[in-house]
């Protein structure tokens, strides 16, 4: 993918794909890494060295209860891109659902999808998926939902605009004239051709995911304690900053990574796709 | 003063380190002089054209070579200098009008921008420029146009508007590029004849850029022939076109659509299709949820048969009704009333569509080969789509066989549509269109989008395909001289009626109808004359007269049309003269 990137962009922006992979790619070979090797678990206590700096035995210091933060902050990626990354697909596949029939068939279909959508946008986003959340419970699968519906709306509405345009098109309509349902039109021909636009407005979503499961954990709503989560640690460490200041800075340093990683490569995927936008 | 107006010498145009776009080409334009330089895309004739008012795209740089205008270098002014230069004494005439206005400004402030810029005018000044140049170009009510919208005009209008805002600071040199293309054939005579006349009037250089030989032979003064970015031929149209050295100018001028010997008409006598009394119109759309629902018609009446085997041609031009009528018979449009039968399939307005029975019955060949390929399915994908879904058994050796009757090798069955040029995927399209074995194909401007000389094989390979598959095609085409080549019978359509059906002789030779007369005479023919060169002979059917009694009919509506019988395979609409009556 990132072969693809760098060969058609200009070089600032094949720079800017570059840290971006780079970023992205350590986070995660340094957490599987930990994983793998760390000699700690992230949930096991111990009362002995709670609030130690960076060590030899501890690289990145520990928490109030002893837990080893490099460990916690290796299982921590885990759980927030996991959960991210399935917020995304299922709004990705609600957004499919509603967009592209929506596009495809128009009159009141569209018009009653659309007010769904609509409806769903004017909460505002947190509210949301608090409210959600409330329902559901705060566990993974909760979040899950929780964040996919509420990011399904602009990827509905990025397909329906797509799919408009292709409408018109004439091999759309050969798919009609050589007997082709409108499943299979829609699957085999429309589909594939919307990929670029989804995968664009996909990865910018993926930031704001990350970012809102982030902020649940540090409500509280997210992945429950003891799993370790990025937010969840921010969290619990605003008592302890004077204490230790090492257990608030290296989350968020891992959330900013995180964070600038994709909307790098987001970026970058967004100029090669849509060539127009490259100038502004 | 030499009276030369724009000198090119040795002009190279490139991009990077490229094989260069423009390659030492020099042309020489002078006073009141239509210079035309005619190539196939790719050639760089815009490119060469644009570096005139230094507008290339990003990346192209001059190379080498001067662009004197006057006593300037164009190729080494500063872009401060060029402003004062493009628009004051070089104006731009593109190639589609429907998108060079502004639509949110209206006309007057559009047209009037450019003096105000250029002159130190006054508003009322400007205006009663704008109005007399509309006057020029002959602009119903010019008062009234500068303070409507440019979408209250149609595409011809918008591109004459364009010529007097352009005219309004009296270049000396015009570039129109491709200023017709996007026009019907009427219409394009109208807007050339109005670029002869500025440039005999006003002693305007006219730097024409075009792909079509015989409108250039007809119009210009001069041509310059390029090919892959140099200049292969040039000097005055008549010793160009009648005796043409470059092989490339010959090859391009015998790609030129021309009458074939007489066919013989070796096609069945039984109709495949029947079309009777069709009526299409379409909604408008509603303002008010309450209002009542209105329709514009696009099809009136229409009725014909498609014999087995043969090509029917509908011609007219754009708005006649012959898109729809191809859409209608594929079931894409709905009918209002009458019926068609296609090989014992019915349409009428009641009628549900069903693609799937229909499929291989009649298909489609679309005139964009751009577009209409999914860009994102192999040709073979593509070409044995039909099939697979009709479930038939060998699909592969199917596709095999398809894609090597269409010109195609093999190894283009794992390629996709943007490895292909626009002829190759035109191929495709036909491939696809032909693997069920249609009845009918229905053929909607199949080769305009394409150059000329591919354009020749498209219609060479479709005519050899209807020989041997012995499929029945309806041809929609607004090119008289392509019609001409492949068309057994020819209807013409005027404002959604057909007015003339007649076999390709007849219709050439004594059409009746009189805006089939004025289709005709539109544009002259290249035909070569024998020396190996080519000369223009103009399409003038002898008028044949109508009993007495009829006349032609036409737009009016309440007047009872009848199709009067000529001959044999001649019809014309006519209505019956009422004493009362006055004609139009």
């Amino acid at each position: 993918m990132i072969a693809a990137i760098t060969r058609k962009g200009k070089s600032p922006l094949r720079l800017n794909a570059l840290i971006g992979g780079f970023g992205f790619a350590s986070l995660i070979l340094f957490s599987l890494l930990v994983m793998v090797f760390s000699p700690y678990d992230p949930i096991e206590t111990d009362f002995l060295n709670r609030f130690s700096g960076p060590s030899a035995a501890h690289w990145f210091g520990t928490d109030e209860y002893g837990r080893d933060l490099m460990t916690r902050i290796a299982h921590g990626a885990f759980v927030s891109l996991r959960v991210s990354a399935l917020a995304i697909l299922l709004a990705m596949l609600i957004g499919a659902v509603i967009g592209l029939p929506s596009g495809y068939f128009g009159g009141w279909l569209d018009k009653t999808l659309m007010v769904i959508v609509e409806a769903i946008m004017a909460f505002p986003g947190l509210l949301l998926v608090l409210g959600i959340m409330t329902a559901l419970g705060p566990n993974e699968a909760g979040v899950i939902i929780a964040l996919g519906i509420s990011y399904s709306p602009p990827i509905a509405r990025v397909l329906r605009g797509t799919v408009f345009s292709l409408r018109e098109k004439e091999f759309v309509e050969s798919s009609r004239l050589i007997g082709n349902n409108e499943l299979t039109t829609i699957l085999r021909h429309i589909l594939p051709n919307c990929i670029s636009p989804l995968t664009v407005i996909a990865t910018s979503i993926f930031t704001a995911a990350l970012l809102s499961e982030t902020a649940l954990s540090f409500l509280g709503l997210g992945v429950p304690p003891p799993a370790p989560s990025w937010g969840g640690m921010l969290a619990d460490s605003r008592i302890f900053l004077s204490l230790n200041a090492w257990m608030g800075i290296l989350p968020g340093l891992a959330i900013s990574v995180a964070l600038l990683s994709v909307n790098l490569i987001g970026d970058a995927l967004r100029d090669t796709f849509d060539p127009q936008m490259r100038n502004l | 003063m030499t009276d030369c107006i724009l000198n090119i010498e040795n002009l190279t145009i490139g991009f990077g380190e490229n094989t260069p776009v423009v390659d030492q080409v020099s042309l020489e334009i002078r006073k009141g002089r239509m210079a035309a330089i005619v190539g196939e895309s790719g050639s760089g004739k815009t490119m060469l054209a644009r570096s005139v008012l230094r507008l290339l795209p990003d990346g192209a740089k001059i190379k080498s070579g001067r662009i004197s205008f006057g006593d300037q270098d164009l190729a080494q002014l500063s872009a401060k200098q060029m402003q004062t230069v493009r628009g004051a004494e070089i104006g731009m005439i593109f190639q589609e009008p429907m998108v060079s206005l502004n639509p949110s400004l209206k006309i007057g402030f559009q047209m009037t921008e450019a003096v105000r810029k250029h002159r130190d005018m006054s508003e009322s000044e400007a205006n009663a420029l704008a109005i007399e140049h509309l006057k020029r170009v002959r602009i119903p009510s010019p008062e009234a146009c500068l303070n409507a919208y440019p979408h209250e005009f149609s595409g011809g209008m918008r591109q004459r508007i364009m010529i007097a805002s352009t005219l309004m600071l009296s270049p000396k040199l015009l570039i129109a590029d491709e200023p017709t293309t996007a026009l019907d054939c009427l219409v394009q005579k109208d807007i050339l004849e109005l670029l002869k006349d500025i440039s005999h009037s006003d002693g305007t250089a006219v730097l024409l850029i075009s792909h079509d030989l015989s409108l250039v032979a007809h119009y210009a003064d001069d041509v310059l022939v390029m090919e892959h970015g140099r200049a292969v031929e040039q000097g005055k149209v008549a010793e160009v076109i009648g005796q043409p050295s470059h092989p490339y100018t010959r090859k391009l001028l015998s790609a030129l659509p021309r009458a074939e010997e007489p066919r013989k008409n070796q096609h069945q006598e039984n109709q495949l299709v029947r079309v009777r009394n069709v009526n299409v119109r379409y909604p408008i759309r509603k303002k008010w949820v309450f209002e009542p629902q209105t329709y514009k018609p696009v099809l009136h009446d229409v009725s014909f048969d498609i014999r087995s085997g043969e090509t029917l041609a509908v011609v007219g031009e754009s708005g006649s009704g012959k898109t729809t009528l191809g859409r209608a018979m594929l079931q894409l449009v709905p009918l209002t009333s009458g019926h068609i039968d296609i090989d014992g399939h019915a349409i009428t307005a009641t009628t549900k569509p069903d693609f799937k029975a229909m499929s291989s019955v009649v298909q489609l060949i679309f005139q964009d080969p751009y577009s209409s390929l999914s860009p994102r399915q192999t040709i073979s994908d593509i070409v044995s789509e039909p099939l697979r879904r009709l479930g038939t058994q060998n699909i592969v050796q199917k596709a095999e066989t398809m894609i090597e009757e269409v010109g195609l090798g093999r190894q283009f069955l794992s390629r996709y549509p943007n490895e292909l040029s626009g002829g190759q995927r035109q191929r495709v399209a036909i491939a696809r269109a032909l693997i069920c074995d249609p009845k009918l194909v229905i053929a909607d401007e199949p080769v305009s989008a394409l150059d000329i000389t591919v354009q020749a094989q498209i219609l060479e390979l479709l005519d050899r395909l209807r020989r041997e598959r012995g499929f029945s095609c309806l041809f929609i085409s607004h090119d008289l001289g392509v019609v001409e080549q492949i068309a057994d019978r020819v209807a013409v359509m005027y404002k959604g009626r057909l007015v003339e059906l007649a076999d390709v002789q007849n219709l050439f030779a004594k059409a009746c109808h009189p805006y089939t007369r004025d289709l005709l005479s539109a544009l002259p023919e290249l035909r070569d004359n024998q020396e190996g060169g080519y000369a223009l002979v103009p399409r003038a059917p002898n008028p044949f007269a109508l009993p007495a009694d009829l006349s032609p009919a036409g737009p009016s509506p309440g007047a009872e049309v009848f199709y009067h019988q000529i001959s044999d395979d001649h019809i014309v609409a006519c209505i019956r003269n009422h004493p009362a009556q006055t004609l139009n």
